[in-house]
């Protein structure tokens, strides 16, 4: 590198009116990307607080008509439920809720698409209001939400290739590369210096966004998981923005015109950040293709029994093979629609656990895959460890919503020798509940999975500056 | 001479390797897309052909049962793929493609594909009208950003302005020679996707979607020669062929990347969609300030009662010749039916609101307004979710009623709670079967976006013209 060049770069970049813009545009909209972020994780959060609110005080209600005594009403058209009824908690739907990360706001990433909240209840989530929802417009998550991560993964580049794709061959064009090369410098130092001095411009929008990342953060940010989060998202983001200078390195190393260098670039930006990451993704999703969810709607109908129908038969024969289930007084009621309800709805789940376990294997394979095609893209590595960053990768939900389903299993459990039984809730039942907090991955897993990323991008940058290195040796600097 | 110059313009680039060998590539990514894209694309539209039989095959067999327990068990209706969504997936991955019909819930779609996927899913799909409306316009502008600005460079410009052809004859017939050269590259493509259409469906397929398909191929032609018009409007202006190319990709990145989003995140502002839990609670709130069938002893059951009674003049539900339940499971259903019109009617509204956004977004936006068409007519946007859930809708309230019926005139409530039916009854029962909207009715809908193409279209061929009147020559 040449301190000289460099100097002079800096200076003629800072009075480049074009540059300032692009870059003064560029730090605007990975700053609304930010905004953007931040009212979707604030709007989401306020949602879940209620509902977890509110299922809280519901059975803080619960719990202190049971110390109260009080048994329920069958009061004509003012019927309120036992709240002693195992049946009566047990099948109150009330959600496991995946929380945010502090570091969220770096990407929206899965969570428009994928559940942070799941339902849980004794009945099958089909039989609550769990399972109807959905309101959201297809169209809106179509076309994505405007994130932070979008404007690294997709505008950062480009910003990037449009300040470099014409280093050198725009000096050749004025003529002025001759003169320069006549000095004691190699057209290498020339090319790394004034990528040097590029790199220090757009390290400001960058900078810039991350410190409006913290303030909207707001109390998120005072964490130490937001800073260590934000220094692994700054690392990646160094990486990612390496690989696009070196690639225009080697742009500039081949001599030809700049409208060519510039469509090369535009053409790579396509073939890295559009085509692969989608060519990729329809042949993982061909090759190992999740059967649609109607398999599980199947399954459900394949149990097809009816209460007022097989009722009486099956509760029979539900307390032959489980004995320890009969009430400690032997007698049982068999025409308690609440009892046959409540077994016709377990033998749905277990129908419903076994086809969700293929779906998980097969999602759990197509996710295999994503992890190895991130080596064929800087742009599926970077997304995938950005969103890893913010924990709104595939991976945390999937692992959310396993540990919700063991959850739900845990409620049941705790729910299905006494309703069967017959027994009553005492208030220290309530205080027994299983209740359900999520696990996270340990920190070290999940910055190593990044490092590894991000490794691999400035593999791949160093290769790209190597080959560079070998096109300046081969220049021709007259025309 | 503008058919001389068109024939010269059409015979260089032909002759071009490098709008050969770009040519050849898109080519084989619209191959590569359509031939993945059909794996998953026939193994989806088995699925759920095989799930709607199957559906209808466990409701007649369900067995004997009062006919509410049957209303409970419900039968789905599968949003069915339909032939055009192999070119253009649209939304439906985005979509429910499946609706539990029950008793007393309109239910939402559920089962959307996006959320058994990975995130390389969210760098889009790579559908044939995906390399179209994002890849062939870069290729146009490649071809076209020199067409002006190179020739000055070169110093063609002043020895065609020096044997007297006016500059916008020479920009009408670059127009005519690369539009052509567009077109040609057009035809294979459409032929393609008509064989793809045919090889997945059928050949009746592609008859029946015949309108269909040739609107699509329409608005992939109009949304090209926006671009070819743009390509040459610009480089007539700019200064250098480097400025021109700069500024048309960033053109496109703003059409395509850009405003998309923004506008996406706008319309949400605007139209806010209702969370699941807030419907419900409005929903709730408003069958309860009705009449409700499980809670017979309500103001509005009551008056029913008072009005069965007198009808058929007895004084106690017991001595009816009919079961009252039934009675009253309609009426409840009725006035749930009318709850549902207002809140999913609103709800609906929101997302013809943020539609109708995007679409005007389409000002802006070739790319959003081609989108849209595209979709459109391939049966794969918002109009036709809501056609299929408004369809499957009525036919939920028609079985409701039938079974409602069923349980008050064929019992009474001495035999209600053993009151069964069966196969024979099942069999009666109505058969989903949704039809897709006609060719007009998509076309009402899709004139804005189809207007919005014909104007840029328009706007710039003009401004390609006017701009090459303005050219300097060196």
């Amino acid at each position: 590198m040449d301190k000289r060049i460099l100097r002079t770069e800096l200076k003629l970049l800072s009075r480049d009116r074009g540059v300032l813009m692009l870059l003064a545009a560029f730090a605007c909209v990975l700053a609304y990307g930010f905004y953007n972020s931040a009212a979707w994780v604030g709007g989401r959060s306020a949602e879940t607080r209620q509902i977890v609110e509110k299922h809280e005080n519901f059975l803080a209600e619960r719990r202190s008509e049971v110390e109260r005594g009080f048994t329920g009403s069958n009061e004509p058209g003012n019927f309120v439920a036992n709240p002693s009824d195992p049946f009566t908690i047990g099948t109150e739907l009330h959600y496991a809720v995946l929380p945010f990360t502090s570091a969220a706001i770096f990407a929206v990433g899965q969570s428009d698409v994928l559940p942070i909240q799941h339902g849980i209840s004794l009945l099958t989530l089909q039989r609550t209001k769990a399972d109807k929802a959905g309101f959201e417009n297809p169209m809106s998550l179509m076309y994505g939400k405007f994130d932070a991560a979008f404007v690294i993964i997709f505008l950062l580049p480009l910003v990037i290739l449009a300040m470099s794709f014409d280093m050198i061959s725009a000096e050749r064009e004025s003529n002025t590369l001759a003169m320069l090369l006549s000095e004691p410098i190699s057209l290498w130092s020339l090319l790394v210096s004034k990528i040097a001095a590029r790199a220090v411009f757009v390290a400001v929008p960058i900078f810039i966004g991350l410190i409006v990342a913290a303030a909207l953060s707001g109390a998120a940010a005072m964490t130490a998981e937001f800073w260590w989060r934000a220094a692994v998202w700054l690392i990646v983001v160094v990486a990612y923005a390496a690989f696009w200078f070196g690639l225009a390195a080697v742009i500039n190393s081949f001599s030809r015109r700049s409208a060519t260098n510039a469509v090369a670039s535009a053409a790579l930006w396509l073939l890295f950040v559009l085509v692969l990451p989608s060519l990729i993704g329809i042949v993982v999703s061909s090759v190992y293709p999740v059967p649609s969810r109607t398999e599980v709607t199947a399954a459900i109908r394949g149990v097809n029994l009816d209460m007022r129908r097989d009722g009486e038969k099956l509760l029979t024969e539900y307390y032959q093979d489980h004995p320890e289930l009969l009430p400690k007084d032997g007698k049982t009621d068999l025409k308690a629609f609440g009892l046959a309800f409540v077994y016709i709805q377990q033998q749905h789940k277990a129908k419903i656990a076994e086809v969700e376990s293929r779906f998980a294997e097969q999602l759990e394979n197509q996710r295999k895959w994503v992890s190895l095609s991130r080596f064929l893209s800087p742009a599926i590595s970077a997304n995938e460890a950005i969103l890893d960053v913010a924990g709104t990768g595939t991976a945390r939900f999937v692992d959310f919503r396993t540990q919700a389903g063991e959850h739900d299993r845990a409620w049941s459990e705790f729910f299905r020798g006494k309703v069967f039984r017959l027994e009553k809730l005492t208030p220290g039942d309530f205080d027994a509940l299983p209740r359900f907090s999520h696990k996270e991955e340990p920190p070290a897993e999940v910055i190593s999975r990044v490092l590894t990323s991000a490794g691999f991008i400035l593999i791949a940058t160093t290769a790209l500056f190597f080959f560079a290195y070998r096109g300046t040796r081969k220049y021709g600097a007259q025309k | 001479m503008i058919l001389t110059i068109a024939k010269k313009e059409f015979a260089e680039m032909w002759r071009d390797g490098r709008f050969r060998w770009s040519a050849l590539i898109v080519f084989l990514l619209l191959v590569l897309s359509l031939s993945f894209g059909w794996r998953s694309f026939s193994l989806a539209q088995e699925e759920l052909r095989a799930a709607q039989e199957d559906s209808r095959r466990t409701w007649l067999e369900q067995g004997n049962r009062n006919p509410h327990s049957a209303a409970h068990f419900g039968v789905y209706a599968f949003k069915q793929k339909t032939p055009a969504a192999l070119i253009d997936p649209g939304l439906d991955a985005y979509s429910g493609n499946s609706i539990w019909v029950e008793a007393h819930y309109q239910n939402p779609a559920r089962n959307r594909p996006i959320e058994d996927s990975t995130s390389l899913q969210r760098f889009g799909e790579l559908s044939a009208a995906g390399v179209i409306l994002f890849l062939l316009p870069l290729l146009v502008v490649f071809l076209t950003f020199d067409s002006f600005a190179g020739e000055r460079e070169r110093g063609n410009l002043r020895e065609t302005a020096a044997s007297g052809i006016a500059m916008r004859t020479l920009a009408a017939g670059k127009l005519l020679g690369i539009g052509a050269v567009i077109f040609i590259l057009l035809v294979p493509i459409g032929l393609l996707g008509l064989a793809a259409v045919a090889f997945s469906s059928g050949i009746g397929a592609v008859a029946d979607e015949a309108a269909r398909l040739a609107a699509m191929f329409v608005t992939y032609a109009l949304y090209l020669f926006a671009f070819l018009g743009l390509g040459i409007a610009v480089s007539a202006w700019a200064r250098s062929s480097k400025t021109a190319l700069v500024v048309l990709i960033g053109f496109w990145v703003f059409s395509a990347l850009l405003l998309p989003r923004i506008v996406n995140e706008i319309s949400a502002v605007a139209y806010p969609v209702p969370t699941a839990q807030d419907f419900w609670a409005a929903v709730d709130k408003d069958t309860k300030e009705g009449i409700d069938g499980h809670d017979p002893q309500n103001k509005r059951t009551k008056e029913l009662e008072e009005r069965v009674l007198a009808q058929y003049g007895v004084t106690k539900k017991e001595d009816l010749p009919i079961n009252f339940s039934g009675l009253s499971l309609q009426a409840s259903e009725e006035h749930a039916n009318r709850v549902y019109d207002k809140h999913y009617g609103e709800l609906q509204e929101r997302h013809r609101g943020q539609k109708m956004m995007v679409d005007l977004a389409g000002l802006l936006s070739p790319l959003i307004a081609a989108r849209s068409a595209s979709m459109g007519f391939a049966g794969t946007d918002v109009h036709h979710q809501q056609h299929f859930t408004g369809e499957v809708e009525r036919y939920r309230r028609d079985l409701q009623k039938m079974l409602n019926e069923d349980l008050a005139f064929n019992s009474t409530a001495k035999t209600a709670s053993t009151y069964a039916v069966g196969r024979e009854f099942w069999e009666k029962t109505p058969d989903l079967d949704y039809q897709r909207p006609s060719f007009g009715w998509v076309a009402a809908q899709q004139w804005l976006s189809t207007l919005l193409l014909a104007a840029w279209v328009l706007a710039a061929f003009g401004a390609a013209l006017s701009a090459a009147g303005r050219t300097r020559i060196d």
